[in-house]
Parts: structure tokens; sequence; C-alpha cells
């Protein structure tokens, strides 16, 4: 182990560790551009550079690519390193004045003026020369697609004889890696480089391969998405393998199918949106300022796509106007959904406020037919939305958006003060109805669940049993059920778990006694009945002899399965099945009832 | 000699094998004394016996119907000599679990029609030759073609009446009914240990031989076939009352067949009409 | 249930008798909202409860023809409904076949109706039973089977 000093504070280190390293391990933030941990480091940029004051040769040198030594004495924010570090910066400046990375980096330094001229033109690129992208692409990519290409100020990256190249995977590593995202690989790749849309951020950025799907996933692993991943088509890359110091990468991992033997399920499966597009008069997917409220909540989310900072998808300027559509597709009896979305007037109230902590000087307006905000505090947090001017709030519906000059012309009444209004806006946030998630029909029949015609789990009785379904054993939470907010369905999750739990925890079953019931002697074994059961709920019973010999085997019922339908009783030729309460023998005093 | 007998010799034989290897416990088949008119059923136990066997176009009888006697299968292993009409009935009583398939060897027979004059449903036979048996004793016969819509005609027949003309004829058929179950008791298909005639708590089905009683027996039992008789023809040729049962049973099968195209006994694995469904299955007439 | 408003019924003219098995779930559910909603219809109609539609069995309709009903109709859940997931699917093709059997035997068809009514469907319920009392009022009685009454061979 070294031990070394690094701005007063002492740090130890294995050898073979950088200043860099140590100075990380230290806590002492050292700017870099040219670093990076997966690749051998070059010492390019000179931004790191830091200063021995003793343990070795005094003088700056470059904190990623010089060794540690045991004794030194460095100095990360000297008069000498920071006057070293602001002149390359100013360099930089001169070479990439359209980079908001210099640019960035220039203002955390202090650095107001430009001391040289701006190139322009040819010679003056974002690219800073780091070469990270070639390291990469030859380190961990194993692909070597690019080089450094000239000398002095012709010097670029570019491919061998500056032809497209042959052996560039398009993963878009050196992309990836850029500091100052100089690269494209398009200019390098034979074959068209798609972005694997982020499905998180719907669509609205781009995501790698491997990636967490999103911050709150559970577990908080990366996985591959073996369809896009350049591995996987073409046995090529391999750089997250590479990369990986915990060796967690394995590409030969396959899908699990596991079962499980349970007694209950609970079916959580949640919503979609549903997708406003076939509203043509609201433009989504035409103007691409028009916003599903879910883009929206990306967009100002910090782990969105933009990292929290709302800018118009047209001109990346911040919106200065914004309208909020409410109902679109909900509560229509025609060519939509009839049934009420119920979050989307509080979510609408909540991104309105969002909107006024991004833009201060921003005005918010929302077109709405009614609003229904009937939980705890939720009207006085409508109410506050609007009293404090955050939102125009108008009572109304919007007969189209369109587009003049870069505005959104947003077109609807105000009915309480009966006029029409028009609003310019910078973008337009529709809020779609909800729809259950896609795949709930072939869920809900192996689960024998029923679904109504929107595709929402049927609950066992509306009031009476919200959490249960007509099958027992499975129960409902959440909006697979019906459209809800995040308190209902965790009361609903709540309630579902526990009756769930008060299923499995006692040693009896307590159910409707309505139920089939087989006569064993005159039953023939022929099994029609176990067809006709939609519960799975008839098996097979073997009737023995003392001896164990077995004489018959006959249908046997399990009560805990039989949801009483009488399917199998009608099925019965020989009439050996019975179901409680609705007997042959009852139903045959009915029918002679009536007529006398 | 009839190219039927030239069957009787290798199905002796191939029935006395089994016997003396101890492969089967009984030999169920046809036997005939001399010129009798018909052949009748031939419990054969000892290979010695095998000679008793037969097979020519005196072979009427559905062999099936034992399978599903309690006294039979206590026997032990099954031999049973099987026409094309009668393997149908084993695959409805294999998908049904009447019997196993390990426990019946199955020595089928081609036939080429039986009878002196040929009966009509052998005019209409698509299964000369029965498929998937263990042995085949005597050589496959010709199978000629057989037009579909044929398979059906008696019940055509009567769909060309009137509802009226078809009231009166089923009335003075069914008035005849003397309720003595020889249908019932000559069907292979009808093995129920308690036939719903004998439930009298309730009593759906009036016992005596009144028309309306009539009525409501003839229903169940053709309903209770439907998809899965496979109009060997038996319960008409037992009917003491010559009531052309065939008929029923024949409009049941062409209804499974054009609306679900389904044909009973073609094999023991396809599940019967009645215990599946599609969801779009015919829905003409409902309100 | 309740009688059709303003009309007396005249002792001497011919009530019809009508069966009707009900699926609990579906179409006796919206025969009480019918009720409920005050949608008048026939008091020739009379209820039988069953838990689902694919509970029925032929007897039924045979025992009810004995009995003196001129029409019986089964009633459940649309398909794809069914409480029960697959009762009315199973109803649906065993009582077409029969329907076709009685049709076969000579036996009058519009003597036997199914129809799907939902829980939410009182109208249409009271609407159904409405035309088929009147279709079975001009079709008169079952005589095919009320001749049958004196039993004897025919």
């Amino acid at each position: 182990m070294l031990k070394l000093t690094i701005d007063g504070q002492q740090v130890e280190v294995e050898s073979g560790r950088t200043i860099l390293d140590a100075a990380k391990l230290a806590g002492k933030e050292i700017p870099t551009l040219c670093h990076h941990p997966a690749v051998q480091p070059a010492g390019a940029c000179r931004i790191c550079v830091v200063e021995i004051t003793a343990g070795d040769r005094p003088g700056l040198v470059p904190a990623c690519a010089y060794p540690a030594k045991d004794g030194m004495d460095i100095q990360t924010r000297s008069k000498r390193v920071l006057e070293s570090r602001r002149m390359t910066i100013q360099l930089l400046l001169a070479r990439s004045p359209g980079s908001e990375v210099i640019r960035e980096m220039a203002k955390e330094h202090g650095i107001e003026e430009h001391l040289f001229p701006a190139q322009t033109g040819e010679n003056g690129d974002d690219c800073i020369m780091c070469g990270l992208c070639v390291r990469l692409c030859q380190q961990i990519v194993g692909a070597s697609a690019i080089c450094f290409d000239g000398r002095g100020p012709d010097r670029k990256i570019s491919t061998p004889y500056k032809s497209r190249s042959d052996v560039c995977l398009g993963c878009g590593a050196c992309a990836f890696v850029c500091p100052t995202g100089a690269i494209d690989p398009a200019e390098y790749c034979p074959n068209p480089i798609e972005k694997i849309p982020n499905e998180f951020n719907c669509g609205l950025d781009s995501r790698t391969p491997i990636h967490i799907p999103f911050p709150q996933a559970v577990p908080n692993k990366p996985f591959i998405d073996r369809e896009n991943c350049i591995r996987f088509q073409t046995g090529g890359c391999g750089a997250c393998e590479n990369i990986c110091p915990a060796g967690a990468i394995d590409y030969d991992m396959t899908d699990e199918f596991v079962e499980e033997d349970v007694g209950a399920i609970i079916v959580a499966t949640g919503y979609e949106i549903m997708d406003p597009s076939i509203y043509e008069e609201y433009g989504y997917g035409r103007y691409p300022d028009v916003v599903t409220s879910l883009e929206f909540e990306r967009m100002v989310s910090a782990s969105g796509p933009s990292n929290g900072e709302l800018t118009r998808l047209s001109n990346g300027k911040p919106p200065k106007s914004i309208v909020f559509l409410q109902c679109i597709g909900s509560r229509r009896e025609t060519n939509g959904k009839p049934y009420c979305s119920k979050i989307c007037c509080m979510y609408t109230a909540k991104h309105a406020i969002l909107y006024k902590h991004k833009v201060h000087d921003g005005q918010a307006f929302v077109f709405f037919m009614d609003v229904r905000a009937g939980g705890k505090n939720y009207d006085q947090f409508v109410r506050r939305v609007v009293k404090e001017k955050q939102a125009t709030y108008l009572r109304g519906r919007v007969s189209k958006v369109y587009a003049r000059g870069d505005k959104l012309m947003v077109r609807g009444a105000d009915t309480l003060s009966g006029t029409q209004i028009e609003i310019a806006a910078d973008m337009v946030v529709l809020a779609p109805a909800l729809v259950p998630s896609s795949g709930i029909r072939d869920l809900s029949q192996k689960l024998r669940v029923g679904f109504d015609e929107h595709g929402f789990l049927l609950e066992a009785h509306p009031k009476l049993r919200p959490v249960d379904t007509n099958t027992a054993g499975v129960f409902l939470a959440g909006a697979c059920h019906s459209p809800k907010d995040i308190p209902e369905s965790v009361a609903q999750a709540g309630a579902a778990a526990s009756k769930a739990l008060g299923l499995i925890s006692h040693n009896r079953l307590s159910r409707e006694p309505t139920i089939g019931v087989v006569d064993e002697s005159s039953c023939n074994g022929c099994f029609e009945c176990e067809g006709v059961c939609a519960y799975g709920a008839i098996g097979p019973r073997e009737l023995t002899d003392r001896k164990g010999n077995v004489l018959a085997t006959v249908a046997f019922i399990n009560e805990g399965l039989c949801q009483g339908c009488g399917a199998c009783a009608a099925t019965c030729r020989s009439k050996s099945i019975e179901v409680q309460g609705y007997r042959d023998d009852q139903l045959f005093a009915a029918i002679t009832a009536i007529h006398r | 000699m009839n190219a039927n007998t030239a069957i009787t010799e290798p199905l002796q034989s191939a029935a006395a094998d089994l016997l003396s290897e101890g492969k089967v416990a009984v030999v169920i088949g046809y036997g005939a004394n001399g010129d009798s008119s018909l052949a009748h059923p031939e419990f054969v136990r000892k290979p010695e016996d095998a000679e008793r066997l037969v097979f020519d176009e005196r072979c009427f009888g559905n062999l099936a119907v034992y399978l599903s006697k309690d006294s039979i299968r206590q026997m032990g292993k099954i031999g049973i000599v099987v026409k094309g009409c009668d393997l149908r009935a084993i695959n409805v009583l294999l998908r049904e679990h009447v019997v196993k398939r390990e426990d019946i060897v199955l020595i089928g027979v081609p036939c080429a029609g039986l009878g002196d004059p040929p009966l009509q449903k052998c005019s209409v036979c698509e299964q000369r030759n029965p498929e998937g048996c263990d042995i085949l004793a005597g050589d496959p016969v010709e199978q000629p073609q057989v037009d579909a819509e044929l398979r059906y005609k008696d019940a055509a027949d009567l769909d060309a009446k009137s509802l009226e003309e078809r009231w009166e004829y089923w009335r003075g058929q069914l008035s005849k009914c003397i309720r003595c179950y020889a249908c019932r008791n000559v069907c292979p298909l009808c093995y129920c240990k308690r036939c719903i005639t004998e439930k009298t708590i309730p009593q759906w089905i009036e016992s005596s031989a009144h028309l309306r009683g009539n009525v409501a027996w003839n229903v169940a039992r053709a309903f209770h076939l439907t998809g899965r008789c496979v109009n060997c023809g038996e319960c008409e040729r037992a009917c003491p009352m010559d009531i052309p049962l065939g008929a029923i049973n024949q409009k049941m099968a062409q209804l499974m067949n054009e609306w679900f195209d389904f044909q009973s006994g073609l094999s023991s694995e396809e599940k019967a009409p009645f215990t599946t469904f599609n969801a779009d299955d015919p829905e003409t007439g409902i309100l | 249930m309740s009688q059709e408003a303003n009309k007396p019924t005249d002792p001497s003219e011919w009530q019809p008798r009508i069966v009707a098995f009900l699926c609990n779930w579906c179409s006796y559910a919206g025969a009480d909202l019918a009720g409920m909603s005050r949608f008048a219809y026939p008091a020739a109609i009379k209820i039988v409860r069953l838990p689902c539609s694919g509970r029925v069995d032929p007897m039924f309709i045979i025992k009810s023809f004995e009995q003196g009903a001129d029409l019986v109709l089964v009633s459940g859940c649309h398909p794809g409904d069914c409480h029960y997931t697959s009762g009315n699917y199973h109803a649906r093709r065993k009582l077409l076949a029969f329907r076709e059997l009685m049709t076969f035997l000579g036996i009058d068809p519009r003597r036997f109706k199914i129809s799907w009514v939902s829980a939410a469907e009182g109208a249409k319920w009271s609407s159904l039973v409405k035309e088929i009392t009147a279709e079975v009022k001009a079709l008169g009685p079952f005589e095919t089977y009320s001749e049958l009454q004196t039993g004897g061979t025919g």
C-alpha cells in the first residue's frame, strides 16, 4: 500500500494505481475529459493536471495517467494547477466553442472572457482529440474500427483509408463514451444504426441494449435486451463483460421457467394509456410538441430523458405557455372509452405545479370538463393550483390543435364565459384514457377470471367484494380492476393481500355450499364432466376394496375449487352429479309446481 | 365361398394364439350355428375353442357392447373381433375411459358388407378395413368411395318433409315403442350403470309405454348419444317394433358434422362436441 | 313482475304458460332489474332460477312441455361473459342441437326460445317477454304436447 497526501489529506492506495484513483478515494474531485475507467488512460486532454510538491519530481502531471508513489504530496487546486487548467479550457473553448460540456467547465472555473478567437468551420470541432473513442473501440469492444488520422491541425478521428468501416459493429460505444458528444457512429458504420427507444421514457430518448429498465426497478440490476444486443446478434463487442468489475455478465444465461404451487394469486397488472393519435384533431404524432401526460411526466422527471429540464421537443427551448387537455378518450360514448379515467384531473394539477416550478414565467392552461378531485385533500390541492394562479382552468373542450409558425394554436370553448378561446401554446399535454395492460385477456382466460368489454377484470361484487374474483383464490388489486390512483391501489392491494392470507391461513375453508357432489355408486367414470368444468375442479378418484384393489375410478369434485355452476351436472348422462341447492328433484319440483 | 369366410381361418388361428400365449383371458367374437341367419356372440376362453369363431355376412351385432360389462372386464385382458363400425364405438369407449387400450387386443376383420341383401348402412360404409387394430385377420377388401351426403340419407329424407308431416310420422312410430330398451341394451355406448330411466327421484322419463314418455325416452337417448353415436345401426336392427331409430341418430350426427366438423369414433383422442366449445359457435335463432 | 298496465285479464281468454330457465348472474339479475326499473311485462312467464345456463338439461324442457308449458325460454349471459367462464358456451351448443332434434321429430321449434340477457338489460328482458308472449298467444296452446296428456298409445 502506498501512502500519499492529497491537498493535505492522507490517503492510502494500492500500488499500481494512479493519482486520480487516490484522489477519488480521498474524496477529492478532479475534472477529466479524456478519462474513462474502462480504458487505459492517455493523459491527452490535460484537464486533470495536478501539482506534485514532494515525493517525486515536482511539476504538473496528468492525474489520470501518473502512477501514485509512496510519500507523494499532491495539490489539486494550487495556483499553478488552476492556471494550467484554465489555459487548457481556454484552448478547448477556442477549438470547440459550441460544446456545452466545455462551456460548463469554463463556467465552473470562473472563466468569463474567451482569450482566443473561436474556431469555426472546419477548424472548429467538438472533438477534443481525447481519443476515448479509439481506445474504447480497441480495448473494450475489440473492433478497432476507428483511429487517429493526420497530424497537427489536420488530426482527426477517422477510419483506415477514410472509407466506410468493415468492422464497425454499430454498437455506439464510441458515442456513449465521448465526453463532448462529438462522434457520430453513423459516419463509420456500414449498417444503419437504429436507436433503441427507451420504453420507460416513452421513447423520448434511447437506451443501450444492456440497461436497468428504470431507476426503481427491482432487482435494480441491468439486463440485456437480446434482440438489440450486438453480442447476441453478431458475436462482436462484449464490452459489458469486459468492463464489469464483478464479472457478473454471463452471455450463456437463459430464461428459466419457474413453476410454483400456490394457494392464492393476486392480479395487479396495472394499466397503460390509450394512444391518442386516433384523435387527429389534437395532432398527437403530427406535432412534436403535442405530448401525452406520461411523456410530460418523464420530461419533468430528474431521471428522465432531459434530466428534468423541460424543453420543447421541436426546438429545445423552454415552453413559455402550456395547455393541458383533459379527458382525451375518456368519458366518450363513441370512439373512445365511456368511463372516467379517474387520475387525470389530479395529475394534471400536479403537472401544472411542476411546470411552474420549471418555468417560472410560464403560463399554464387546463381545458377540463369536470374536475374530479374526490380524495383526501384532493380538492384543496386543485383549488391551490387555481387560486395561486398556477394554472388557468377553462371549462370546455378543445376542437382542434394546429400549428401557426412555431406555436401550436389550441382552439377550445370556455363554457363558463360562453366564449371560444384560442391559445398560442408552446406545448400541449393530452391526458389519455387509461386502459388495462396489454395481454390481460390471455392472462384472465388462464386464470379463469372474467373481464368487461374494456378488458378490466371483474370483481366478484362491486360493493361487497371488490378485491375478490369469481374464481376462488384469485384476487385483484389496482388499475387492472378499474382506473384508480396510488392510495386506492395501495388500499386495494392491502385488502387483496389480507384476503389471500385469510384464505391460506386457516386450516379449513368456508365457502358457499352450492357445489357439485358426485354419486359414486352410479358414476361411470366417463369424465365428460371434467371436460366441461371451467375450474379444473373435477378429477379421478379410485374406489378400492379393503385389499387396495381398484374397483372403479369415479369422478371427484374438489369442493375448494367448485364454483357451483352445474355444467357437470347437466353433462352427466346418468345424473350422477347434483349441485346442492339446485338438485334435480328441486328443479323438478319447481317445474311441476309452476303449472299447478 | 363368400369372401368373408376367407377371414375365418386367420381369425381362428389368431384367437387361438392369443389365448395359448396368455395374452388375453377371453376372445369375444362371432359364432354361427349351421345355416342360422344370425351369428351370435362367442366368448372363447380356451385355445381349442377358437374354432367356434367365424366371420361372414351374418355377423351383425356390435361386440363392443361387451367391453363395458364388469363381469367381462374382470376376466382380464380381452381380445375382441371388430369390424370397422364396431371399432369406431371402441374409440369412443376408450375416450370415455370405459376400457384402457392396453387391456384390449383388437382383432380387426375386413368387412365387405353384412346381410343378404346387404344392409343399407353397409352401402355407405367408409371403414371396411378397420385401422389401428393389433391384428388384422384376412386380406383387406376394396373400399369404394362413398358420397358423404349418403351417410345421412335417412335423416335427409325426413328433413325434406314439413314439420307437421314429420310429427305425424314420428308420432306414429314412437307410439309403437314398448319400452323394451333393446336399443339401449344393444348399444355399446349406452353403458350407464344406472340409466336415466331408472332414476325415479325425480322421474324425468315416465316409464310406462305411453307416447308422452316414449317421446321423452327417445329424445333423451338421442340427445345422450349426440356427438357419441357412431351410427352402427344396431339399435334400429334390434328394435322389435321396427322404429327407424337410426334416422334420429343420423340427424344428430349430421348436425355435429355440419356445425363442428366432427364425426364420432374416428379417433379416441378427439373431444366430444358437447365437452368443448368455440367462441364463434353457431348462434342462429338466439334472441 | 306486474301485469301489463291497463289490461285486465279476461278469465275466458286462454293465457299462455311460459317457463323460463334463467341463469342467476345475468338473466335473472336482468329480470330483477326490469322489476326494479318498473318495466312491465306479462305475467305469463314463470321463472326458474339456475346458477348458470350451462345447468340446463333438455329433460327440463321436455318435462316443462309435459307439465303444460306452451313455451320454454332459456336465457343466460352473453357469450364471453358467463360468470362461470364457459357455461353458456356449452349451453349454446347443447340447446341449439336439442332444438334441431325437436324440429326433426316434428315438434315446433318456436316453442323453445333461447336468449342472452345481461344483468344490465332490464329493458331487453321486458321487451323480450312481451315479444315471446305475443308470439305464443298467436301460436295458441301447445297441442302437440297437450294431446299427449291423455296418455295411451297414439
